[in-house]
């Protein structure tokens, strides 16, 4: 009896396979000589993509269908004291700003304007293998690859790979397998090396003594870039690891700041 | 009609959802036709997000995943198609 389902052996693998490998590397050769113009072509339509998400889930949210009366009462009293210590924050900004200016006039200093630009984060850091974000701002804003970017309260999280006009991709510190040169208490340069999910580990010498909730900065700077919440000391080795985590869930990112070219 | 909302779930699946959600699609795609759809999916995630370096130095790791899930259920797909498809792609 024959089967009710063809069967061939045609071996014609290779060769699709290998057309379809040369077509894709084609494609990134392209990229590579164009100085990564696709990529910029393919960030500014997931850019669009990203924007309809983002407004469509900000419209569903502010519309409070998702919400019980009781979350809505509560919410709008945590805003009410938001909105109080927001204005006595501008009040002081103000004050320091007149002082700010004035000491400026004394000195003779030339403004020199921001040096940072504040970015929205449009992309999903989930959905990037790489742990990489995409950010509302580029080339055009003054953002450049190599800057630093900087999440909540000035806390260090990657730098600029890439900039199209206007946006631009950051890679994250803790990225796993990325390197940067740190410091812990005033010990560096060391090597902090990236594990995703937000951490990352440093190994210090054993000399060194370092307590859990010790902050790490950018070496030769005073960028956070995380805390200390592990240790991993051997009695045999003669370096300890410690295991750094950022302060917040970059995934709750909305804005960074991005340093600006000079 | 199936197979372009399957294509548009994984797209949009590649941008917002984490980052193994796409792979649902695709494999259902790769299973049922030759999904050049998923391949061009992987380009465009690693265009959009892939930074030079890669992940642990091994770069177009979205890329490569959909030629391996395409490529792995093409001779399977084959094997028990009732179609008059030939070819491996």
């Amino acid at each position: 009896m024959m089967n009710s389902y063809r069967r061939t052996n045609q071996k014609r693998v290779p060769r699709a396979v290998a057309v379809v490998v040369l077509a894709v590397l084609g494609i990134f050769a392209v990229n590579f000589a164009t100085h990564q113009k696709l990529s910029g072509y393919a960030r500014s339509v997931a850019g669009a993509a990203w924007s309809v998400t983002d407004k469509a889930s900000q419209s569903v949210l502010s519309t409070g269908l998702l919400s019980s009366r009781a979350q809505l009462a509560k919410e709008n009293a945590q805003l009410r004291s938001l909105v109080e210590m927001l204005q006595e924050n501008k009040l002081e900004n103000d004050i320091l700003k007149d002082e700010n200016a004035s000491l400026k006039e004394l000195t003779n200093a030339v403004d020199e304007g921001s040096q940072f630009v504040t970015a929205r984060v449009i992309s999903n850091l989930d959905s990037s293998l790489y742990d990489t974000l995409s950010i509302r701002a580029g080339a055009l804003d003054g953002v450049a690859i190599g800057a630093r970017v900087r999440g909540p309260g000035g806390v260090g999280i990657g730098s600029i790979i890439s900039a199209d006009a206007h946006s631009a991709l950051v890679q994250l510190y803790t990225k796993a397998g990325e390197r940067e040169k740190v410091s812990i208490l005033d010990a560096g340069p060391l090597s902090f090396e990236g594990h995703g999910n937000s951490s990352g580990s440093v190994d210090v010498p054993r000399g060194l003594t370092v307590a859990t909730g010790t902050p790490v900065y950018l070496s030769g700077t005073r960028t956070l870039i995380g805390t200390t919440v592990h240790i991993e000391a051997k009695p045999s080795d003669a370096l300890q690891k410690i295991f750094v985590l950022l302060p917040f869930n970059p995934n709750s990112l909305v804005y960074v700041t991005v340093e600006k070219k000079p | 009609m199936i197979r372009g909302l399957l294509t548009g779930f994984m797209l949009a699946a590649g941008l917002i959802g984490p980052w193994w959600l796409p792979l649902v699609p695709a494999l259902f795609l790769s299973v049922r036709w030759t999904a050049y759809e998923v391949i061009l999916v992987g380009v465009f995630m690693d265009l959009t997000l892939m930074p030079t370096s890669g992940l642990w130095g091994i770069p177009l790791v979205n890329t490569a995943v959909a030629i391996a899930v395409v490529a792995v259920f093409a001779p399977i797909r084959r094997q028990l198609s009732v179609t008059n498809s030939s070819s491996y792609f």
